[in-house]
């Protein structure tokens, strides 16, 4: 007969204390969080009251607050870091402005000659038209779909529109803050596809269709075409904000349209993320994301689809090209490795 | 949660038993880090040293003040240790780890940098890291 002495008895082993028992605490952490969510709420009221910040400047001053904040506390040679990828960051847009700018006035040569590459007027057009069996797809969805007063499908081409400018440096931003790592990888991918795009504006200089259906341009390829890309978007009582010192740096060009960076951004996000994805309907879900970003650029005329199509692949040539840089960084440094290990 | 793999933090043992040909646990700890090594070309962790313990195994002859900015601003990724990343050592760190009560500097300064860098596993040779909630890299006995 066992008594309560004899009965097994299971002693859970003393747990081993954490590092934060011996570590002191560190009190910036929770400043950089509360500065952060500080932020967050700023930046959602600046939305709702002096509307979306859009113009390069206004935006890198945004992500330059947020950095700030991010990064209080943290070591001189991360404040280092930041400096340089900020330089770079600038110096990545400033040329993508200026490069763009130049596209439609030719390419100069020290001043000595210019090269001006030809306008496509109907090239971009007739592949579009060849795609929809002889239809042209900006004109079949306005025709179909555009109305005087804004339905809910507006409201969605219009927001999905508007993400443009402010979504992929969000995604900077916080990848900024949390994983450098990460950003590099990132920004490895954006500022090549910026660099290929810009290549093609100066090399390629297409009419897009809302300029091509625009009678006082005189291309008359078309029927007049609306173009009000943002209307759905303040309809909902939204504004874009643009200070006037956008002036200063950005050198519009309407000749800019093949590839499209509209589509291009819209897949460079969800790309980069979708190996975290796990569920494949999520995957699924946040793919459709560029597709109803091109068919918005379609609708509103700002893109042929040959444009968005282009901008994909790109977007799919660069991630493979530096996939297998990486890939090949890492094999590199491990092979090394291995020839000093006895 | 993070995106990148994990990180596994090759502490000063652990780094002098793989540089040093005469230490005796040499075989075991090359083993073990020729296998991390596999794991880091495949992208499943990241291979991190804390600085200090990095630069006097790169330059063991040690370094002039330009050489510590140089090595500071970049290290070359090359040698046995090319896949390793310095985890950068502040004085907000050396002032934590003399804030710990830890006796030993270097262990100081590694669970400090544990700490702030979200390091959970150590490969190392020290028992003292055995005292707290970390995964400690098991290594082969010869």
């Amino acid at each position: 007969m066992s008594t309560a002495t004899d009965a097994p008895t299971f002693v859970p082993p003393s747990p081993r204390p954490g590092l934060g028992t011996v570590v002191p605490h560190e009190w910036f952490r929770p400043v950089r969080i509360t500065l952060m969510w500080t932020y967050l709420v700023g930046y959602l009221l600046w939305l709702k009251y002096r509307g979306l910040t859009v113009d390069r400047v206004s935006v890198a001053i945004a992500v330059g607050i947020f950095l700030l904040c991010a990064f209080v506390g943290r070591t001189w040679r991360t404040w280092g870091v930041l400096l340089v990828d900020c330089i770079a960051y600038c110096t990545m847009w400033v040329a993508y402005e200026k490069t763009r700018g130049a596209a439609d006035d030719g390419v100069s040569f020290f001043g000595l000659f210019r090269v001006k590459f030809p306008l496509q007027v109907e090239t971009f057009r007739n592949v579009d038209r060849f795609l929809f069996f002889g239809n042209d797809p900006n004109v079949v969805l306005q025709d179909h779909f555009w109305e005087r007063t804004i339905r809910w499908y507006d409201v969605v081409a219009g927001s999905t529109y508007m993400t443009h400018f402010v979504f992929p440096m969000i995604v900077m931003a916080v990848l900024w803050a949390t994983s450098h790592r990460q950003w590099t990888r990132f920004i490895k991918r954006f500022a090549t596809l910026l660099g290929v795009a810009c290549f093609l504006f100066v090399v390629m200089p297409t009419v897009p269709p809302w300029m091509a259906g625009d009678p006082d341009w005189g291309y008359n390829l078309f029927h007049e075409l609306h173009r009000n890309a943002g209307r759905g978007f303040y309809h909902i009582g939204f504004e874009s904000f643009r200070d006037g010192y956008k002036l200063a740096l950005s050198n519009g060009n309407g000749v800019a349209a093949m590839p499209s960076l509209h589509a291009s951004f819209a897949l460079i996000v969800p790309a980069f993320f979708l190996p975290w994805i796990k569920p494949k309907w999520l995957k699924a879900l946040v793919l459709l994301f560029p597709v109803v970003m091109l068919t918005s650029l379609v609708y509103l005329a700002e893109h042929w689809v040959i444009d968005g199509l282009v901008g994909w692949a790109i977007t799919g040539g660069v991630f493979w090209f530096w996939n297998r840089m990486e890939r090949r960084g890492r094999r590199t440094k491990a092979h090394r490795a291995r020839m000093a290990l006895p | 949660m993070s995106m990148d793999p994990p990180k596994v933090l090759l502490e000063a043992t652990f780094l002098d038993a793989v540089a040093n040909a005469d230490h005796p646990r040499h075989d075991d700890c090359v083993a073990a880090y020729r296998e991390l090594v596999q794991q880091y070309e495949l992208e499943q962790v990241l291979l991190v040293a804390v600085s200090d313990h990095l630069r006097d195994l790169d330059h063991p002859q040690g370094l002039d003040t330009l050489g510590k900015v140089k090595w500071f601003v970049h290290r070359p990724s090359v040698g046995m240790f090319a896949p390793v990343d310095p985890l950068y050592v502040g004085g907000q760190h050396r002032r934590a780890a003399a804030a710990t009560k830890v006796d030993d500097p270097s262990v100081a300064l590694t669970l400090v940098m544990c700490s702030r860098y979200g390091v959970r596993r150590v490969a190392t040779l020290h028992e003292a890291y055995e005292a707290f909630d970390l995964d400690l890299l098991p290594l082969p006995v010869a």
